[in-house]
């Protein structure tokens, strides 16, 4: 088969895996501009020194030997299958990478025969690039569960980055949808974890000691696929944050592309769940919050309407106004409309200024929001509402589905 | 001095600002950074001489390259990030910030490299902003510029508002230190061809008829299967 063809399928498969919150973005080439979104599985993502860069997202196979629910490349599935050679994934990497079109390779697979041959084949890819081509560029692979452990650690020598998809959010779920693949998903991100401490400190000693995943490891888990409530996503997140300490935990909102009586049936994606579910993950890595403060057994899932930020702002309205030219960096930051950049600018500049609101929308601070909740100089913004009802509906973004076909046949 | 008369005693050099010109060049410009850091005042001015309009209360000093040579402070004892700063923020186009770079200057001189943060001052802020544009614009464009093959060589002609050519070839002088390639920037039909050891600015001359290759319809990519062979994609 063409190659050209293999990438069409194969990066098309590779859509459901998440690096970054914005995949699956399709941006057409602007009149007399140059470049676009749309090629073929380009996404972006952050190396470890915080860089934005744009991968190469693709699949080595879809081939799978594996029936799980949600999956569109599940065995039972009647679709086009292949597979690249990794000479070939080296190949097109290195020659779209000359061309800048990308910054790096997110490569992922479907389990080809078994998890040790898939894992073989992968690192041959990625092995390629570094040492044939000295491909010096970005590299996320997956790690397939049931993989030995010698190959994911040779696989973590060569990655930026290594990631086991934990796939859902408990282990009953997992029982339910999956082919009992994931019996063990802890295991290899514990090795994995396990060889990011262990470079980290043998490269204080010597340098020259091997890196393992210098971009460290994520994972990436469906949501809307089983019942599971937004506090028991957040605080897996949040133990997985703390124990392996992964960077990054993706939230894939279940888009239903098989018929399986196990899944359940939705009008739609998840999507704005999703979207607050990234943003409770935001609060947790950037802003110091801990799962309890987001979410509670009493409200256990996160208000489609406001922002957790928002949410928590006025489930403690007592607390503000804050008054910026004095509150401390902690209380800056759960300021909605303040982030950890623009509440480091203000500790900043006020040592020099006493500062007003205008100073405040030139340090990035989004007054928008922020203005029911901080005084300047004492002094609120004029004709800021201080009542809670006000502000509730001030902040909450409008939900409210739109008007849609009604069905013809359906009851 | 008569009584009733207006007393333009004042206007001595001692009460007047000073309004620094220069050629407006980027050339000139980093150059002349050691100078004002030196001598500048909180409300002095700079501007391109194209932009001067010529008024009775300030005191004109046109500067070029030799102005700072008898001076005793140099480029290196003038910290790095406020160099980045100020040259960015001229890159971006703006008047502004070149118009207000003295007094920035003067402004972290006098209270130290962490008053670059200070931005509730007007001209740190107008700085910051301007300097923001041009490294957003040369981070957007890092990403996405396009390369295509003509023979061996990697042509990249990008369009941008800030004048980030320095900041690109810099990027891919390091990115595809093994390749020889072009970056055009044909907004200024300017650009820097590197032959696989060094930089060199080029000035395109040919725009035309590198014009006329840009405007041909994007070829598509056709991929050839040839494993044993060095390229595998042609255009």
């Amino acid at each position: 088969m063409d190659v050209m063809k293999k990438l069409e399928i194969l990066s098309d498969s590779a859509k459901y895996d998440a690096s970054c919150a914005s995949s699956g973005s399709n941006r057409a080439t602007p009149k007399g501009g140059i470049g676009n979104g749309k090629q073929c599985g380009i996404c972006h993502s952050w190396a470890d020194d915080g860089r934005c860069v744009s991968l190469f997202k693709v699949l080595f196979t879809n081939y799978c030997i594996y029936d799980c629910a949600y999956c569109i490349n599940r065995r039972s599935n009647d679709i086009f299958r292949t597979a690249f050679t990794p000479k070939e994934i080296a190949d097109i990497t290195i020659e779209f990478y000359k061309r800048n079109y990308i910054e790096g390779l997110f490569l992922s697979s479907g389990v080809i025969k078994s998890p040790d041959h898939t894992m073989e084949l992968l690192t041959e890819a990625i092995r390629i690039l570094r040492e044939e081509y000295l491909f010096g560029g970005y590299i996320h692979v997956k790690a397939i569960p049931g993989a030995s452990k010698e190959l994911i650690e040779k696989a973590g020598k060569i990655a930026d980055r290594i990631s086991v998809n934990i796939e859902l959010p408990t282990k009953r779920s997992l029982e339910l949808l999956t082919d009992k693949k994931h019996t063990d998903i802890f295991t290899p991100m514990k090795l994995i974890t396990e060889g990011v401490s262990t470079s980290i400190a043998e490269r204080k000693i010597s340098r020259k000691a091997p890196k393992f995943a210098p971009a460290g490891q994520s994972t990436q888990m469906i949501i809307g696929a089983t019942p599971e409530t937004d506090l028991t996503i957040v605080k897996l997140s949040e133990a997985m944050y703390n124990k392996f300490d992964l960077r990054r935990v993706y939230y894939s909102a279940f888009i239903p592309v098989n018929s399986d009586l196990r899944l359940p049936v939705l009008r739609e994606p998840p999507l704005l769940r999703e979207h607050r579910l990234y943003q409770a993950d935001f609060l947790m890595r950037q802003y110091e919050f801990s799962a309890d403060e987001i979410l509670s057994p009493e409200h256990p899932m996160l208000d489609i309407a406001l922002d957790p930020k928002a949410n928590w702002a006025m489930n403690n309205f007592h607390i503000f106004p804050v008054e910026v030219n004095r509150a401390d960096y902690q209380l800056l930051l759960r300021v909605p409309g303040i982030g950890p950049r623009s509440a480091k600018r203000i500790v900043i500049a006020r040592r020099s200024h006493s500062l007003s609101f205008e100073n405040l929308r030139s340090l990035g601070v989004v007054l928008k929001r922020a203005r029911f909740f901080i005084t300047c100089k004492g002094k609120r913004m004029p004709f800021i509402s201080e009542k809670f009802a006000t502000v509730y509906k001030s902040l909450s973004e409008n939900h409210e589905p739109g008007p849609f076909q009604l069905p013809l046949f359906n009851t | 001095m008569s009584r009733g008369r207006f007393n333009f005693h004042f206007l001595t050099h001692e009460f007047m600002n000073t309004l620094y010109l220069f050629d407006g060049t980027l050339e000139t410009f980093i150059s002349i950074i050691p100078v004002l850091w030196a001598i500048s005042e909180p409300s002095d001015r700079l501007l391109s001489q194209s932009e001067y309009t010529p008024g009775i209360f300030e005191k004109t000093v046109y500067l070029d390259e030799r102005s700072s040579a008898d001076l005793p402070v140099k480029n290196n004892s003038i910290p790095k990030e406020v160099i980045n700063a100020v040259t960015y923020a001229f890159s971006s186009g703006i008047v502004e910030p070149v118009e207000k770079t003295p007094q920035y200057l003067n402004y972290i001189k006098n209270n130290g490299i962490d008053a670059m943060s200070h931005l509730a001052e007007p001209s740190v802020s107008v700085i910051f902003k301007a300097a923001r544009k041009t490294s957003s614009e040369a981070h957007k464009l890092k990403g996405i510029l396009r390369f295509r093959k003509l023979g061996n060589i990697l042509y990249g002609p990008y369009f941008s508002k800030c004048f980030v050519l320095p900041i690109l070839a810099e990027h891919f002088k390091h990115r595809l230190p093994n390749e020889s390639w072009i970056l055009h920037d044909t907004e200024r039909k300017t650009g820097v061809f590197y032959n696989g050891k060094t930089v060199e600015q080029a000035f395109f001359l040919l725009a035309n008829s590198l014009k006329s290759l840009m405007n041909m319809k994007k070829p598509e990519l056709k991929i050839s299967l040839k494993h044993s062979g060095k390229n595998i994609l042609t255009q």
